[in-house]
This record gives C-alpha cells, structure tokens and sequence, in this order.
C-alpha cells in the first residue's frame, strides 16, 4: 500500500476547493449567514425585547416583579432613572417600550388593593402588539402567582366558621367564594403530548452554545456528503476515472485520497467557522477536546455516505441532486434546527436512528450542557461504525462504479 | 515480441455486437492504426485494451502478459490517451501532470526532468502554469498526451489524438508521435481520417461494425482493395458530351463522375499525355485532368460497400 497516491488525491482535490466559489461559498460563507441572520433573530443573549424600565416604587414585590420579568429571556430590561431618559431610549430605537411601576405598587398590593403598570411602546403597530401581549402573558402569570398566595395567607388567618348576617360559612367555601371573585372563569390549560421542555430545547433558541454546534454538524452533514460526492462524480465527468482506473493506482489509494482530502476539507471549515462564530456570538461554551472524535467519524460516515450514493446513482448529474436532497434532509431531521420532539412520531423514531442526529446531540451535550465522556463513547463509536459501513461499500462498489460497462 | 496481441476479442452491450471477435497483433515500434466509421468499435478496442472496460470474451497480451490478469503490471507498460481530454479544468497544466505522475509513482527530480524533456518534444513549455480550462483545445490535448507518457509507456494507445484539429496542427501531431515512437514507444492508435491513416501509420486495421475487415501496410491495402487508378478528365462544360463520346470511341471505359470524366487505368502516367495530345488534337482540350489512386478510402468501400465518409456523415 503506497500512500503516495493517496496524498496526491487529497492534495489535488484540496486544490480543486479552494478554486471553487460556489463550494466555498457552500461550506463557508452559507453557513456564517445563516448564523448572522438567525442569531440576530433569535438570539442577541436570548432577548427579544428590550424594555425601559422606570422603578419609582422600588419595593420588594416591585423589585420580585421585574426580577421576574428580566428573567423569562424574552426580554431585556435596562433601568433608567427617570421616564425622560426612558422615553429617549424609545425614541432612538435602542428599547422597544417603555414601563414605569409607579410608586405605591408594592404597597397596593400588599394592603389589598390593585397595582397599575403603566408602559408606552414604540409606534411600530407589531412592537407594540408583541410588546403588550408578552407583558400581559406575564403580568396574568405574576398576578396568578400572586393570588395563589393571598388566598393562602388568607386562609390561614381564616377562622375556620365565618357566622354573621344569618349566613354560616366554612372557610372553605369562603375561599372558593373568594376564588371565584378574583377569577371568574379559569382556563385550565392541558396539553396532549406537550413536548418536554428540557434544557436542550430551550437550547435551541437562547443558546449561542448550539450555534457552535450547527457549524461542526452542517459541515459534517451536508458539506461533507455534497464535497465527497462532487470529489467522486466530478471524476466521472470529467473522465479523468478512465485516467484513474488506467493507472497503477490501486482503489485502496483513490478512495483514501477522496477521504484524506475530504477530512482536510472538512476540518479547515469546521475550524474556519467555529473560530468566526466565537468572534461573533462570544458563546458560552465548554470546550473540551471530546468533540474530536465525534466530529471525526462524523466527517468520515457523511464523507463515505456522499461517496456511495454518487456510486449508487446512474450518473453525476442524478448524484449531485440525491446528495444534495439528503443532505438537506439529513439537517432539518437531525436535530440541527429545531428539537426532534418538534418532529411527528414515526419521523421522530427514523430521526434518532440517524447517526448524525447522536453527532448533534453529543456535541450540544459536550458544549452547551457541559456533559462529560459518558456521553462521547456512544456516539463515538455509532458514528465510527457507520462510517466504516459506509467507506467499505463505497470501496466495493467502486470497480462497478468506475468502469465503463 | 509483439507490443499487443488481441485475440477473439468480443465486447456486447446488449443488443450491439460492439467488438466481434477481433484479432490482431502490433509488432514492437511500429505506428498501428485503426481506421474506422464512428461507432465501429474503436474506442470501445481501446479501453478494452487499457483496462477501463471489461470485455465479453477473448484475450489480451501486452508484451506477452495478461492484460486481465496482470492488470498492475500491465497498466505501467501502457500510456493511455483517451479520445476526450481527461484533464482537471481548475488546476494549470503543471499541476495535472505532477498528479497523474504521482499514480505512477513518479515524483521529484525524476518528474521535473520528464516533464522539461516532453515539453520540448510536444512544444507545451510555455502554457504549462495556466489553467487548463482556459488553454486552447490543441493545447489541452498536448498536456493530455504528455500525461499519457509521462511514465514512458512501451505501449502507448492513442484514440483519435488528432480529431478536431485543424490541417497545420494536425501535422504537428504527427510528428510528435513519430518522435515518441523514436524513444521507444510502440503506438496503437484510432483515426477516422484515412490520410491519418496512410502517412502516419506503418500498419493499419480497418474495422467497421466491430471486425476487422482488413489489415495490413496502407500501400498493400490498396495495391489488394483499392482498385486501379483513374484519370478523370474536366472538359468545358458544353462539350462534356463530346468528350464523352470521343472517350468511348478510343475504347475507353468512361463513367461520369459530377462535371468530370472517369477512365479506369492500371498506367495513369502514361495514359495521361496521350489522352490530352488526341483530344487537343480534335480541338477538345480539357480544362482539367486529375490522376486519383486508390485511397483507404476505396479500400472501406470496396470492403464493405459503403463509403467511409458517408458513413461519418
Ligand atoms: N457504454 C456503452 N453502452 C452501450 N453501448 C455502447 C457503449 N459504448 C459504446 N457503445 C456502442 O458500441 C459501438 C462502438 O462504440 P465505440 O465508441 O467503440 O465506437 P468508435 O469507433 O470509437 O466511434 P467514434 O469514432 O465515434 O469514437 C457503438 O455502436 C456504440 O453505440
Ligand atoms: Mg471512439
């Protein structure tokens, strides 16, 4: 087995990439946009609104309250000292509305009586629906809260019979009353088959981690399947596979260029995009040197995958578009974007047999949960098998492949 | 020792008989030519022979080894030049090169001073670093041939290395190939133009339909095939008739060939002053008077009735 070949193979295919705008453009610059663009959608450290915040209460239930408010990663509160600066921030486009607590909140509510929330919004007619609406959601979740709690104190206070005026109450029934005055009609929400909201889900979205993740797997998923296909179909177009096949060159050396150079590919984008999306998003993220064998036999099963299928098809051009339709599959079914529960049952289990998939799920574990070996060996070793599966086809098939019958 | 022994040689896709138990063999150093219509089975002889196409039955030798089953060994006494340039548009000729010498094994100094000596021969220095894609369609076929004998092959099999050139360039093939068949290669190659044929070639076999209809050295083909000379004699327009007739009465076996006259003749050289002395002698003086032997050409359709340019269309 001479190696000699083989690194010619890798070399030259390595020479070929960076002389192509459009796979540059496909394993590099697409995946940095979609970051840009989605990041700045869904991220900006989690907030979607910036609210301006004038506290004149202060108090303790004011201060719980936007605690609270500052906590659901939907919004972002910055306090100003007083309503004009507030009102500037608005202005300028640097806060989408603007809440006062006026004094007296906490008070009210403590002695019994209602608190008032006054907020102005930005005249954007989205912003202030989006705005108000979020608010509401979490003024009715605090007020419920709060309630729950009123209604305990006041139980307990309760004697147990309440007698006067000829009527005769348990405490019971005395709160239910009470209940049903605060809350006339309450809707009981209940969900069939809600999906779990784990700290992987939530991942998704508020985590500049999973961004990380996202540039290792879409390299690994679709740049690696479309290279190592256009590295092996772009030979038969080419006909220089009559070259190939003519030489000396023994399969062993050919395929194990493809792959060399494919893994050479692969890691410079991985490295390249990781590196831009540190500078970006600054994501907080264990780093740790466990991702590297799931990122490698990631490359090498997506690499050996593209391989196959191109031998598998009738032609190159037939090859290019299977490549491309499973590669595009193979990133929304795998965790990349969205969380598998958001998937349909029957879908769901085909999802999580996918290698790729347990390639996600390993490094968001690795990364963003900070989890540790146990859950490296697993994936690891599923991703190395497929790859291996793969490769060994792909060298099978190859005479069948590259022979003109 | 024969470069090339081929022997019974059949190739079927499906319905086609592409090869038809073809036998032949090339005689170390000599320039041995195919010469056939499109789609006679050229191409299809070829990689056969090279190893990129497995064939239905028969035999192959290449310097007395197998070529099925020796296939490594074989595949380094062979350069192979397809019919189309199999070269990577996106690298310089350069680079190209230094890759198909790589799975050959050759690298470093060797393939520096390789490379320097080819280009002279093939005359290539100068366009070695540009792009491929961006080189002229002769250029790409000279940084194709060169990778073809980079590892200076002992049998070097050529498909129609000139196709698409013009006449100038063509010529300058040519003698490319003669120098590399002074270094030492023996040369298989295909051509569909019989002049190729003729004056390049020390042995040609002509295939049609996937058989060897003929073979042998161009002269013998057509001293055997070709029929005998003819004088075709180009009179003024309105005295073709004339002409035509006078012809007849010297006894002569006359057919009409467009404007001009046919008389079929083993001695055109000597024919030729008295047929001009009679007719100026009866005031018919010919425009023209063209001698035309035999070509490869006459040889195709006398074998196989059907002329070789109509059938390239
Ligand atoms: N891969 C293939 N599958 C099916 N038929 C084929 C294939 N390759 C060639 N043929 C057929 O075999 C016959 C011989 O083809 P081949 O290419 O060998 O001819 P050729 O002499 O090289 O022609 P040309 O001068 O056009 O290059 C043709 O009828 C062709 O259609
Ligand atoms: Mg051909």
């Amino acid at each position: 087995m001479r190696l000699n070949p083989a690194l010619e193979v890798a070399r030259k295919d390595l020479l070929s990439f960076f002389r192509s705008k459009s796979t540059l453009f496909w394993t590099l610059a697409f995946p940095i946009l979609m970051m840009l663009l989605f990041s700045s959608m869904f991220g900006g450290r989690g907030a979607m609104f910036t609210v301006a915040v004038v506290d004149r209460d202060g108090g303790t239930i004011s201060r719980a309250f936007l605690d609270g408010l500052n906590s659901t990663n939907v919004t972002r509160l910055i306090s100003s000292e007083s309503v004009d600066e507030a009102r500037s921030l608005v202005k300028d486009g640097k806060a989408d509305a603007l809440l006062i607590v006026p004094r007296g909140f906490s008070g009210n509510l403590t002695s019994g009586s209602s608190a008032e929330l006054i907020i102005y919004t930005s005249e954007d007619p989205q912003v202030r629906t989006a705005v108000t609406n979020m608010l509401k959601g979490f003024i009715d979740a605090f007020s419920e809260e709060y309630r729950k709690r009123a209604l305990a104190v006041l139980e307990e206070r309760m004697p147990p019979e309440i007698q006067g005026g000829g009527m005769n109450l348990t405490r019971r029934r005395a709160i239910d009353y009470l209940q049903s005055l605060a809350e006339p009609v309450r809707l009981r929400i209940a969900s069939v088959a809600k999906p779990e909201v784990t700290s992987d889900t939530a991942a998704y979205w508020k985590e500049e981690g999973h961004w990380v993740t996202v540039m290792l797997a879409y390299t690994l998923i679709f740049s690696g399947m479309v290279g190592a296909a256009s590295l092996l179909a772009y030979e038969k177009l080419l006909g220089t596979v009559k070259r190939l096949i003519a030489s000396p060159a023994s399969r062993w050396s050919l395929l194990t260029g493809k792959l060399l150079g494919g893994l050479a590919i692969l890691t410079l984008s991985q490295v390249i995009l990781v590196l831009l999306t540190i500078l970006w998003l600054r994501p907080e993220v264990s780093w740790t040197p466990l991702i590297i064998p799931i990122v490698v036999a990631g490359d090498l099963a997506s690499l050996g995958l593209g391989l196959l299928v191109v031998e598998l098809s009738p032609n190159p051009k037939a090859a290019s578009e299977a490549v491309t339709t499973v590669g595009i599959m193979l990133q929304f079914v795998s965790g990349l974007y969205f969380p598998l529960s958001f998937l349909p049952g029957p879908l769901r289990s085909l999802a999580e047999a996918i290698p790729f998939t347990w390639a996600v799920k390993a490094l968001d574990g690795l990364m963003v949960m900070g989890e540790g070996l146990e859950s490296v060996i697993a994936p690891a070793a599923y991703l190395a098998v497929a790859a291996l599966v793969f490769t060994s086809l792909a060298w099978i098939l190859f005479p069948r492949w590259a022979r003109v019958e | 020792m024969n470069a090339l022994e081929v022997e019974r040689l059949t190739k079927v896709y499906g319905e086609v008989r592409a090869l038809d138990s073809v036998t032949f063999s090339v005689v170390e150093g000599e320039i041995f030519g195919l010469l056939g219509p499109n789609g006679s089975g050229k191409t299809t002889l070829m990689e056969v022979v090279a190893g990129i196409r497995s064939p239905t039955s028969g035999s192959v030798r290449v310097f007395g080894l197998d070529a099925f089953r020796r296939r490594e060994e074989v595949s380094r006494l062979i350069g192979f030049n397809p019919q189309e340039t199999m070269l990577y548009g996106d690298l310089s000729g350069w680079e190209n090169l230094r890759f198909v010498a790589a799975l050959y094994g050759l690298d470093g100094r060797e393939f520096r001073e390789r490379v320097k000596e080819l280009s002279e021969i093939l005359g290539i220095r100068h366009f070695l670093d540009r792009r491929v894609d961006r080189l002229s369609g002769g250029q790409r076929r000279r940084i194709s041939l060169m990778a073809s004998v980079l590892h200076s092959p002992r049998l070097l099999i050529l498909d129609e290395p000139t196709v698409g050139l013009d006449p100038e360039a063509r010529r300058d093939f040519w003698d490319v190939i003669w120098r590399l068949r002074d270094e030492g290669s023996t040369i298989l190659l295909s051509t569909h133009y019989m002049e190729e044929a003729d004056e390049l070639c020390d042995r040609v076999a002509i295939i049609d339909r996937g058989r060897v209809v003929a073979l042998g050295r161009p002269e013998e083909l057509k001293r055997r095939h070709g029929g005998t000379a003819r004088v075709i004699v180009y009179p003024k327009l309105r005295l073709l008739e004339e002409v035509e007739r006078v012809l007849r009465e010297m006894g002569l076996e006359v057919t009409r060939t467009g404007d001009g006259l046919a008389v079929e003749t083993g001695n055109p050289e000597e024919r030729v002053p008295r047929l001009t002395a009679y007719l100026s002698s009866r005031g018919l003086r010919p425009e023209r008077i063209e001698i035309r032997s035999p070509t490869l050409e006459d040889v195709f359709l006398n074998l196989t009735g059907r002329p070789l340019a109509e059938v390239m269309g």
